[in-house]
């Protein structure tokens, strides 16, 4: 195998032109992502609610919170990170494996679609077309589309590989089959949805399952998209930009294999204290810890690259950012593990603790590394030097500023949060009943203000970035794409000769066997990649009808399956983005019971696809709201006035207004596709429906809804300030009252409200 | 209970794509020399463009 080839070089020329697009690409994403984000930073703040300061074009139905924070999301990861990631890794492997970037057509396709599919991404979620499952939000068809281009990128990976003329893969590109890998898996698993139209689906799974399911993928999307790829780069662009080696090789190995072993493990420490088996979530804190030693040593082999070298960090913006970048892997990583703990968690969990982390994760760590590289390539790429350093040494320190406003703000948000939610007085009650008083007590408008402009400072970063490198291109003699000569390895000649190289002398069948095996052996990549698949593909068979069959056991007791009139509003808790800032898990500890009731379980969950369990609680947990609403305020008409202005319910909310639900009326059309729902639901979904046809459908709806109307207007007596409206049985906003009507219900009908 | 399986099982088939991998690389002496690539990576032996 090691013999020296004996062919002549030849000249092989790089495609560095679509390593220029991708990072183009990844500058612009960058701008809007952030953008997006700074919007709803303001409308946290209570811009554009509240206090508004001429924003109240902020108050747009298609611009609420609950919409556009997943464009926020998959803004940063997908398009920016995405592109970013794309760029880095085919400038890099095509020097690392001295080979042009495999199937040139199809590196153009790969380009353009997944770009697309983010132009896509931007036109839907504002329209409220979102699956409802954190980071994994696009809509089925986009899904697909997804998968095409994920596996475009997987082809001309593993095409470039096989033609490579470099035997030994250096560890960078360990790190990039990793994601693709990893990537694949996650997708396909957590992306199992029941088309009910083109634009929208519901999860195969529920409840408890779907929640497990989705954090396996959220935390390995984590692990997979925003740590392995961008390891990969660091390992490649740190040592380039400092012109010397990594500091130990051999511990660059050890740190992959060790995260690639460890990291698909750690997923349930998204659902602790929640109704996730107790052993399931031991595990998850377990790994999380194990975690923290390969990440660290990650971090100190990168940072140690650097040694005797560090005066160059002073004067390199490039090594300045890379720098900063792997420092806040290090904080990252330590913070990770740290509130994976379970008493930590309990404090952390659904505060804004958690959000700086991620901000910490994605704009400290996978921020400064795609700036940092960029900066480095586009000026190696055009043979000339960046436009103005002193601009990208700007976009430095605003950047870095910003991201510790951002983290230092949300720590002290975050476990202001928690502490207060905890808070218990001397006679043992909640010290904060009411919700608003933490708001307006912790002073947490004036901290978010604090946040905004952290973020405005990383985003003005983000213009100057892209200004320099346009700037940079401009003064430069045009791309020159490079060449270099390298021999082909031995194992390149074609598949016939090493057919007959290892058939020669087999003779008999056993012989034969072990030949072919030899054989399979030459191309390793092929054989994960098809192993991979079969298994995937295997794995998918296996357990769709199972999944199917599973759900029709338990029908626990009391909890009944949505009614049209329910499902309709469910649909509009969904679209309109709720989970966002509202969970739906009560947790098995005594402030929580205290505050909301008693602790969710697992079977409630039975029909929720998917589940809405949420993540952040900027609004108070709703999982037991028909218990609370019905008995202290009032039910339905504290709703009615609530959400068609939050501020005459809550003063100081920072929630949207969702008047728009109250003159939007569902049509003979909407019955139709409510009816072909419910269907769906019955036949794919197992959910116990009798008749699901047009009328039966549309008579029960309309008799939900006329008993609700009916109490409401009863309800509301003197009280005028928002009026019931003609037809309003069919109005959005009456769905919506349904399904908040039945979150706890069940208890209610067991008496088993504490 | 049927998705702590399901997940599991997926967890096992990374785990076993890694052990391929690994095995792979061990065998194929991508381990046997772990100085050089740090350095060899660094030089690009790019063909410099033709002067004019």
């Amino acid at each position: 195998m090691s013999e020296p080839s004996t062919l002549p070089p030849d000249t092989i020329q790089f495609n560095d032109r679509i390593v220029r697009n991708f990072l183009i690409m990844t500058l612009v994403w960058g701008i809007v992502g952030l953008l997006v984000g700074v919007i709803l930073a303001l409308q946290l703040a209570g811009m554009g609610s509240s206090w508004d300061l001429g924003l109240g074009f902020l108050n747009q139905e298609w611009l609420g919170f609950g919409r556009l924070r997943p464009l926020h999301t998959n803004a940063v990861i997908f398009a920016f990170t995405g592109n970013a990631i794309f760029g880095g890794v085919y400038y890099s492997i095509q020097r690392l494996l001295k080979a042009r970037l495999a199937f040139g057509k199809l590196v153009d396709f790969q380009f353009w679609s997944w770009n697309l599919i983010i132009v896509a991404a931007a036109i839907t979620l504002p329209l409220g077309i979102t699956t409802g499952k954190e980071y994994a939000e696009l809509e089925w068809p986009i899904d697909i589309a997804i998968a095409v281009s994920w596996i475009s990128f997987g082809a001309i990976l593993f095409g470039t590989i096989y033609k490579r003329r470099e035997r030994h893969l250096y560890v960078a590109i360990w790190f990039f089959i990793a994601t693709w890998v990893g990537i694949t898996m996650l997708h396909v698993v957590n992306s199992m949805e029941v088309p009910a139209s083109m634009w929208k689906s519901y999860s195969l799974y529920s409840g408890v399952r779907d929640a497990l399911v989705q954090w396996w993928y959220g935390h390995n999307a984590v692990a997979f998209f925003l740590t392995t790829p961008i390891l990969g780069l660091m390992y490649y662009y740190l040592p380039k930009a400092a012109g010397r080696p990594v500091y130990s090789y051999r511990l660059s190995i050890l740190h992959f294999w060790a995260l690639v072993f460890i990291y698909i493990w750690a997923g349930p420490h998204h659902l602790l204290h929640t109704a996730l088996p107790e052993w399931a979530q031991t595990l998850g804190v377990t790994f999380s810890i194990v975690l923290w030693m390969p990440s660290w040593a990650g971090m100190l082999n990168g940072l140690l690259t650097l040694r005797g070298a560090w005066d160059k960090v002073r004067s390199s913006p490039v090594l300045k950012f890379l720098v900063v970048s792997v420092t806040f892997y290090g904080m990252s990583t330590f913070e990770g593990p740290m509130m994976s703990l379970r008493n930590i968690n309990a404090l952390s969990h659904n505060t804004d603790w958690t959000i700086g982390h991620v901000h910490s994760g994605a704009l400290g760590w996978v921020g400064f590394m795609c700036f940092g590289m960029t900066y480095w390539l586009i000026p190696t790429m055009y043979k000339t030097k960046l436009w103005s350093e002193k601009m990208a040494n700007s976009h430095f320190w605003m950047a870095t500023i910003g991201i510790v406003l951002y983290a230092i703000t949300m720590w002290i948000t975050g476990i202001m949060q928690g502490s207060m939610w905890f808070e218990f007085t001397d006679e043992g009650t909640l010290r904060y009943q009411d919700w608003m008083a933490m708001y307006t007590e912790g002073h947490i408008p004036f901290f978010y203000m604090v946040r905004m402009f952290g973020g405005l400072l990383y985003l003005t970063g983000a213009i100057l970035a892209l200004i320099n490198i346009v700037q940079t291109m401009r003064n430069s003699n045009g791309l020159v794409e490079d060449s270099i000569q390298a021999t082909p390895l031995i194992k390149d000649t074609c598949y016939a000769t090493a057919y007959n190289e290892e058939m020669k002398d087999a003779e008999t069948p056993r012989e034969k066997f072990w030949a072919v095996h030899a054989l399979v052996e030459r191309w390793p990549f092929l054989l994960i990649l098809l192993t991979t698949l079969a298994l995937l593909f295997g794995g998918i068979i296996e357990i769709v009808p199972t999944m199917i069959q599973s759900t029709q056991v338990a029908v626990p007791n009391g909890i009944k399956p949505w009614t049209p009139l329910e499902m309709a509003g469910r649909d509009v808790y969904i679209r309109e983005g709720c989970v966002n800032c509202h969970t739906q898990m009560v947790r098995t500890l005594r402030p929580e019971t205290e505050r909301y009731g008693p602790h969710t379980r697992p079977e409630e969950g039975v029909y929720d696809h998917p589940f809405l369990w949420g993540s952040k609680r900027t609004g108070p947990d709703l999982a037991r709201e028909a218990l609370i609403k019905s008995s202290t305020h009032g039910g339905n008409l504290w709703h009615w006035r609530h959400m068609y202005d939050p501020q005459l319910t809550s003063e100081g909310s920072v929630m949207p207004n969702y008047a728009h639900l109250y003159d939007t009326y569902m049509d003979e059309g909407d019955m139709d596709s409510l009816a072909r729902k419910l269907t769906i639901w019955r036949d794919v979904l197992a959910t116990p429906y009798d008749d699901c046809d047009v009328e039966t459908v549309t008579r029960e709806y309309d008799e939900q809804a006329t008993l609700l109307v009916a109490e409401l207007e009863g309800a509301m007596g003197d009280i005028v300030d928002v009026s019931v409206p003609e037809n309003a049985k069919r109005t959005e906003i009456v769905a919506l009252l349904a399904y908040l009507n039945k979150l706890g219900s069940h208890l209610k009908e067991n008496g088993d409200t504490k | 209970m049927l998705m702590y399986f399901v997940l599991t099982a997926m967890g096992f088939i990374l785990f076993a794509i890694c052990i391929v991998g690994l095995i792979w690389s061990i065998r194929s002496g991508q381990m046997d020399d772990l100085e050089s690539p740090a350095v060899r990576m660094l030089h690009d032996d790019t063909i410099p463009p033709p002067s004019k």
